[in-house]
Formats: structure tokens, C-alpha cells, sequence
């Protein structure tokens, strides 16, 4: 058996030992995640919790891989978690869909939905070409047609924002490709 | 897609369009399925791909549901409880908290009064057996939680124990132990309820079988085994464990130290 497959098998077994095992080996990096980034002790407890209980839960039910070691890979969720956490408060004051304040299983629930959108997503962007990346990168993180053009060394905006356009649809096709945006597209 | 369409999902998703304009934009979204798909996928990435920003998925569907399903099944409930515990055992090492640690020193400091008093009018193996007592804090032990019919016979053996009828709750502690989910717990109490009969061998077996074990608590199986020891005046033996737990910190390494303490 691989070593993130012993530990997902642990979980939906409820292997004392393996549990006890995870919580030495991570739990530590992700309260210091947390602390570095506006939480607090608790907020580590409990986003730790909710992540090996998303993995246990999607795992019960699909059985899916993980590529990288077990560790890197919760460590991963741990930060989506709280990446989720810090975002609730903007749920609030969004005008489209306002979404309800959940329960604790809703939203251990619907996380696992969530992961799986930013894995295909993610996995998407690595795909495409170095400088496609490279750019959208910057788009997404909002930084302006201008800069990149600094950046790049475009002619004009106009520029810029052609290669961003065609890049973004490289990265679509990309995704709409894959069978496993079936299940997320709607949501 | 076209660009004016994609600048204009853009102005909409950056705050960048007029009230006007981001009227125009909804009506559109509910008339106009091709650009609403469009928009769909242009939001998520935008949401995803910027580390600021989260996309967050609607509870209302049939996956969610599906996961919550599992998620109430008996199998994951069952892990929810160990991550409990398991988060509480790191948490605080087995430490008390801070209300009971000062209640502790307070116990400690009443010890070292009653066990200098002890000192002069009465001999060694009362005063072990005094210290047990203090430490071996009956009222403290972890409670079962009444789930299914195993929890509930054991939340009944632990009345029967907090009655100090020994006995009885024993043979249900026993008994009951294969189909618990909290074994160590159980063990726990099964030890104990075997020493306050003073079946000190049978108890010693007992708190092997937890040290030995893969389970959370396995740890406490020293501290309890040292509590056996001075209960029985073994000092050196009971001296020698709670050194190992003092060293090793231990369940219960802070009260170890202290006992210790007492005994030089």
C-alpha cells in the first residue's frame, strides 16, 4: 500500500494510531500556517479537524489519489480551509447568491467540492505553456494591464489584454475538457 | 467568447461597471444561458486562481448531500470523536487545566501538611497509601458517552463506580470491553476499581494490557501502574515510573514531578 493510501485507509478505519501519528506530524506546521496568517490556536484545531474529515469523507466515498506525499497534501487542504475561513466574512456583503451560513457538516461537506474544483483548476494552470502561466498568474492576482506590459514587454494594453484573453482560453478548454468538471460546472 | 464579452465579465467581476451597466449585466445573466455559462466558468477561475479569494460552492445540491450522508454514518462519527480526543491529547499533554492545577497545588500543599503530620505518628505504608488517594483523583476520570447500547452500559458501570460498588461495575467494565470504542477509558477504570478491591495483580495486568496497546491513552497506563504502586507501598518501583514519566512527559508528567517531590 502507498503511504497516502495507509493513511486515508487509517482514517476511514479509524485507526487510532494512525490518527495519533498524522496530528505528530502535521498538526504542528499548520498551527504555525495559521498563527503567521490572522488565526489563532483554535481556528488551527479546527480547520485540522474539518481537513481530515473532508479526506476521510471524499475518500469513503471515491476512493481518489494523491500525487504527492500524504503530509504535503493535507497541509494543502489545511491551507484552503483557512483560505475558506478568511473568505466567509465576504459572503456576507457579495450581491450575487448570497449564500447561508452553514452547518459545520454542510461546510465540511461542501469543501470537499470545493478542493476538487481548485485541484482541477490548478493542475490546469501548470498545463499550459510557462508564459501563458506566467501572465495569467498576474492577472488573476489583479495586478494591471499596465504593469504587464511593463512586464512583458508589450507594444499596448490592447496587447496585453489579447494574450490574457487567449491565454484564459487556452486555460478554459483545458478544463472544460476534463470529466471532472461535469460534476463541478453547475455548482 | 468574444473580447467585449470577456472585458465586460471582467468590469463586472473586478467592481469595475456603472449600476447602470451592472443592471444590464444581470438582466443579461438571466436571459442569456450562453453568456450565464460563460460568466460561470470566467467567476470561478477568478475566484480559484486568486490566493485572496475563495470560490465558494452552494450546500444546495445532490453531492452535498451525497457527502453528507457519509459524513453521518457511524464509521466517520466514530473518527470525529477520535480527532477529538486526539486534538485534546495534544493539546494539553494530559496537563489540567488551570482551574483544576490550582486546586491541585492546593491538594499538594494540604498533602505535605496531612503527610508531615503522617510522618510522626504513623508509619510509611499509610502515608503511600495517603498520597494515592490524593492523586488518583477518582472524580477527574473522562465520562462515557451515552451513543449506542456499549456506551450505555458503561455509562451505568460508572455510576456503579462512583457509588464505589467495585464489584458490580467491574464485571460490566469487563465484559464490556471488546465492543467499547473508548478501550482505554475502560481499561482505566478497570483498573482502578481492581485496586480499590485491592486485586493489585489483577490491576497490573490490566494497565500492561494499556501501556502496551496501540490506543490514545496507552501513555496513562504508567501513571495509573505508579498510583498501583504506591497504593501498594512499592515506593522505589512507584519512584522509578513516575521518573520515567517525568522524563519522557508523559500523561500527567507535571503531577508526576510534584509526586515525587512528596516522596523525597
Amino acid at each position: 500500500m502507498n503511504e497516502p493510501r495507509y493513511y486515508l485507509e487509517g482514517l476511514v478505519t479509524n485507526n487510532e494510531s494512525v490518527v495519533k501519528d498524522i496530528y505528530q506530524k502535521s498538526f504542528r506546521n499548520v498551527i504555525r500556517f495559521v498563527s503567521n496568517n490572522k488565526g489563532r490556536r483554535e481556528d488551527a484545531e479546527d480547520i485540522f479537524q474539518k481537513a481530515l474529515l473532508q479526506l476521510a469523507v471524499r475518500y469513503k466515498k471515491e476512493k481518489f489519489e494523491i500525487k504527492s506525499s500524504f503530509e504535503a497534501y493535507l497541509f494543502t487542504v489545511c491551507k484552503n480551509l483557512w483560505r475558506r475561513e478568511l473568505n466567509k466574512s465576504k459572503l456576507k456583503v457579495t450581491n450575487d447568491a448570497v449564500i447561508e451560513l452553514n452547518s459545520e457538516d454542510d461546510d465540511i461537506a461542501v469543501s470537499v467540492l470545493e478542493q476538487k474544483r481548485w485541484e482541477l483548476f490548478t493542475e490546469a494552470l501548470e498545463l499550459i505553456s510557462e508564459n501563458c502561466k506566467a501572465i495569467l498568474k498576474l492577472f488573476f492576482a489583479k495586478v494591471s494591464y499596465a504593469i504587464m506590459v511593463e512586464q512583458f514587454n508589450y507594444n499596448s494594453e490592447t496587447v496585453a489584454r489579447q494574450r490574457v484573453f487567449k491565454c484564459k482560453n487556452k486555460l478554459k478548454d483545458l478544463v472544460k475538457s476534463d470529466v471532472r468538471y461535469n460534476e463541478l460546472k453547475s455548482l | 467568447m468574444n473580447i467585449e464579452d470577456d472585458i465586460l465579465i471582467e468590469k463586472f467581476l473586478r467592481d469595475q461597471l456603472s449600476e447602470a451597466e451592472r443592471s444590464l449585466f444581470t438582466e443579461r445573466l438571466e436571459v442569456d444561458a450562453d453568456f450565464k455559462t460563460q460568466f460561470t466558468i470566467e467567476k470561478q477561475l477568478f475566484e480559484t486562481l486568486d490566493e485572496q479569494n475563495w470560490s465558494f460552492i452552494d450546500s444546495n445540491n445532490e453531492h452535498v448531500d451525497s457527502y453528507k450522508k457519509i459524513l453521518a454514518s457511524d464509521d466517520i462519527q466514530s473518527l470525529k470523536k477520535t480527532l477529538i480526543a486526539t486534538n485534546a491529547s495534544q493539546n494539553d499533554n494530559g496537563k489540567p487545566s488551570n482551574s483544576t492545577r490550582r486546586l491541585f497545588y492546593y491538594l499538594a500543599a494540604a498533602s505535605i501538611v496531612i503527610f508531615l503530620g503522617f510522618q510522626f505518628f504513623f508509619n510509611q505504608n499509610i502515608t503511600s497509601e495517603a498520597l494515592y488517594n490524593d492523586y488518583v483523583n477518582l472524580d477527574g476520570l473522562p465520562s462515557f458517552v451515552s451513543r449506542n447500547d456499549t456506551e450505555n452500559k458503561l455509562s451505568e458501570a460508572q455510576k456503579l463506580f462512583q457509588d464505589e460498588k467495585y464489584e458490580e461495575a467491574l464485571i460490566i467494565f469487563e465484559s464490556e470491553l471488546n465492543s467499547a470504542e473508548a478501550k482505554g477509558n475502560v481499561l482505566i477504570y478497570q483498573g482502578i476499581s481492581q485496586i480499590q478491591l485491592k486485586r493489585y495483580s489483577e490491576a497490573e495486568i490490566t494497565f500492561n494490557t494499556l501501556i502496551n496497546s496501540d490506543l490514545i491513552d496507552a501513555e496513562k497506563g504508567y501513571w495509573y501502574k505508579a498510583l498501583l504502586y504506591l497504593k501498594q507501598d512499592k515506593v522505589d518501583d512507584a519512584r522509578n515510573l513516575l521518573h520515567k514519566i517525568k522524563d519522557e512527559k508523559l500523561f500527567n508528567f507535571e503531577n508526576a514531578s510534584n509526586l515525587l517531590k512528596e516522596l523525597d
